[in-house]
């Protein structure tokens, strides 16, 4: 069900953004509502969809943290005392008495029956829960909490669509850069630089967003993960085919040349995406080398924290913040990949595949306006100098084809 | 061979000793006109002493670890290779003899040619850095001289792989040298992540066996780049 899903969403969004009219014609108006209204779905579940946790979930959290941390702890409010604590039953049954909870509760309009999402944190030394603040109140829909993770969880939703696009432009732009070689049109060539330029957006968006996630779960904004130096190749080979492409004047030439460096270029991607990954252990969730080690089964962690890079490397930084890094739980493969459907809950499988299915209209869409940019450009160079010499400016459409 | 096709249909045997044939013919000329100016090879040597002489000037007195010695030995190599490797192509339309090139010898054979002065250059130049390296920095002692050989070959192989092809194009944007670094890069980390450390497990003392299956996808990648040189220089030679 999980891979019908996001396999459906993500096979969905390639086919939507070739089929009605392709890359070199106008999007029709109702594929373009669709892009913007899924973009906003996306953007409104993935960041508003409260997250709820348990008592547990919320004991294990303040043991690194002090007992300051509050936790969203998602309970349906069973009694309220008149000394301000209540009783709450969280999603496991856990009926607990949280202390403060009963003004904070009443503050917020609810009541005894009541579902509510409440920071509460736990006080180690007297071992009880104390209410910090009121967060929701009756939700439709909650994501569970992921301790460790927690509120940060949400950028799945946006890092992982941006790294993938970088592989559908990665694939895209060979594909054209191929079809440029063989048949030499003009059109190939422009369609395989806009998706190597757009490829290079979201390679940007992709390290950006991970890079920003990796400094609050790992401690640093870059640790030389296997995935972090794949992305980085993918972008400094971006950044050679465009040097490579200016230091071109002839169009052909430029189409020639620069499309089989692309193709070159797959061996080393090859090797980043494909061999790297498993030859050293890596942080992202997935990542193992063939000799990875058992996990310590108290924190669901290796027993020695993974080292990026080279054996002789020093640990990454200084310990993560929360004292528990992103907690792979499964060594073969991460929360979208692995077989388990209940390493993904539900809710968030359906956020996941609509952001998958958003991000790629939205890749395809700009896709689009730059291939008709670029012709257009092109067109314009050649019938301006015609006009130059004289001649009439033709603007028929096969204009823009090479003579 | 073209005038080949007039006659019976030639034996399989016979394409690929032409082939053969025409491939150590322009790894000859290439050489012949290298010896008569030495010119290229002057230039490597003299980056080669001058490299590793601002290494130990830099270090001084100071005893490196095999890890450090390791980086920076594959920091020398790179600059070598960008500096010297690129010579194939571009000389030849600076000197507007890859016209001739074109008309004589079918691409095959010409990249195959290259490949060969490349693999030639960047093996010696590589081992002349590789042994000035441990004569003249304190700290980069080899204790498995072996597999230091081993991994410098492989290495080599790979430079030689992926700077030839990125020659040939850097030749057809109009002889950017600027550019060789930079596109050349890419194609050497995976050399370069596997090199390092391989390296620095043959300076500290661990055989071929131990390393062998890091050995064998350095060996394999080289071969992978050579190849996918081989099959995209048709492409970009032909006018």
């Amino acid at each position: 069900m999980k891979g019908l899903l996001i396999g459906g969403a993500t096979v969905l969004g390639i086919v939507l953004g070739f089929w009605p009219a392709g890359l070199m014609k106008p999007k029709p108006a109702w594929w373009r509502w669709l892009a913007i209204t899924t973009l906003a779905a996306t953007v409104l579940l993935g960041l508003g969809v409260p997250t709820g946790g348990d008592f547990r979930s919320a004991i294990r959290t303040t043991m690194g943290r002090g007992d300051a941390a509050p936790l969203p702890v998602y309970a349906s409010v069973v009694e309220i005392h008149p000394d301000s604590s209540a009783v709450l039953r969280d999603m496991t049954d856990t009926a607990v008495t949280v202390y403060g909870a009963a003004p904070i509760i009443a503050n917020a309009g609810a009541g005894k029956g009541d579902r509510v999402i409440l920071g509460i944190s736990f006080n180690r030394g007297r071992k009880v829960f104390v209410a910090r603040r009121h967060l929701f109140t009756n939700p439709l829909f909650t994501l569970p909490l992921i301790p460790g993770l927690e509120e940060r969880a949400r950028n799945i939703y946006f890092h992982v669509p941006c790294a993938w696009l970088v592989q559908v432009a990665w694939f895209i732009a060979c594909c054209y850069a191929l079809l440029s070689i063989r048949k030499r049109r003009v059109e190939d060539d422009v369609r395989a630089s806009a998706a190597a330029a757009l490829g290079a957006v979201f390679c940007v968006l992709a390290t950006l967003t991970g890079a920003i996630w990796a400094k609050f779960n790992w401690g640093e904004f870059w640790n030389w993960d296997p995935r972090q130096t794949a992305i980085f190749v993918v972008m400094v080979i971006y950044g050679a085919y465009f040097a490579l492409r200016s230091a071109i004047q002839n169009h052909e030439q430029r189409a020639r040349v620069s499309a089989v460096y692309l193709l070159l270029m797959l061996i080393p991607v090859v090797f980043f995406l494909f061999i790297y990954p498993r030859m050293v252990d890596g942080l992202h969730p997935g990542a193992g080398s063939l000799e990875s080690q058992p996990l310590d089964s108290a924190t669901m962690r290796p027993a020695t924290p993974p080292v990026p890079g080279r054996s002789s490397a020093p640990p990454s930084g200084q310990a993560p913040p929360s004292g528990q890094a992103a907690a792979p739980e499964k060594k073969d493969a991460g929360p979208i990949l692995s077989s388990d459907p209940d390493a993904l809950n539900p809710i968030k499988q359906v956020i996941f595949s609509l952001s998958f299915f958003s991000f790629s209209l939205l890749f395809f869409w700009i896709l689009n306006v730059s291939v008709r940019l670029s012709l257009l450009e092109r067109r314009r160079e050649i019938t301006g100098a015609a006009a130059v010499s004289g001649a009439p400016g033709p603007i028929a459409e096969d204009i823009v084809r090479p003579s | 061979m073209g005038n080949g096709a007039g006659q019976s249909k030639p034996v399989a045997g016979q394409i690929v000793a032409s082939l053969l044939r025409q491939t150590l013919a322009v790894a000859r000329k290439d050489f012949q006109s290298e010896l008569r100016t030495r010119h290229a090879l002057n230039s490597l040597a003299m980056f080669v002493v001058i490299t590793v002489s601002v290494m130990a000037f830099s270090i001084g007195t100071e005893r490196i670890t095999s890890g450090i010695a390791a980086a920076l030995i594959w920091v020398s190599m790179f600059f070598t290779a960008v500096t010297g490797l690129g010579r194939s192509f571009i000389g030849e339309e600076e000197r507007g003899t890859g016209f001739l090139l074109r008309l004589t010898v079918p691409p095959g054979p010409t990249y195959a040619g290259k490949l060969l002065v490349n693999l030639a250059l960047s093996l010696a130049s590589n081992a002349m850095l590789g042994l000035m390296f441990i004569a003249m920095i304190r700290g980069a002692e080899v204790k498995a001289p072996g597999s230091f050989l081993v991994v410098v070959l492989l290495s080599s192989a790979g430079f030689a792989g992926a700077m030839t092809i990125i020659a040939a194009l850097i030749a057809r944007a109009g002889s950017k040298g600027a550019l060789y670094p930079v596109l050349s890069f890419p194609a050497i980390l995976p050399l370069i992540v596997l090199g390092v450390d391989l390296l620095r497990r043959s300076m500290s003392g661990i055989g071929i066996a131990a390393m062998a299956d890091d050995l064998l996808l350095l060996g394999v990648y080289s071969i992978a780049i050579m190849l996918a040189g081989y099959l995209l220089f048709d492409l970009i030679w032909r006018e």
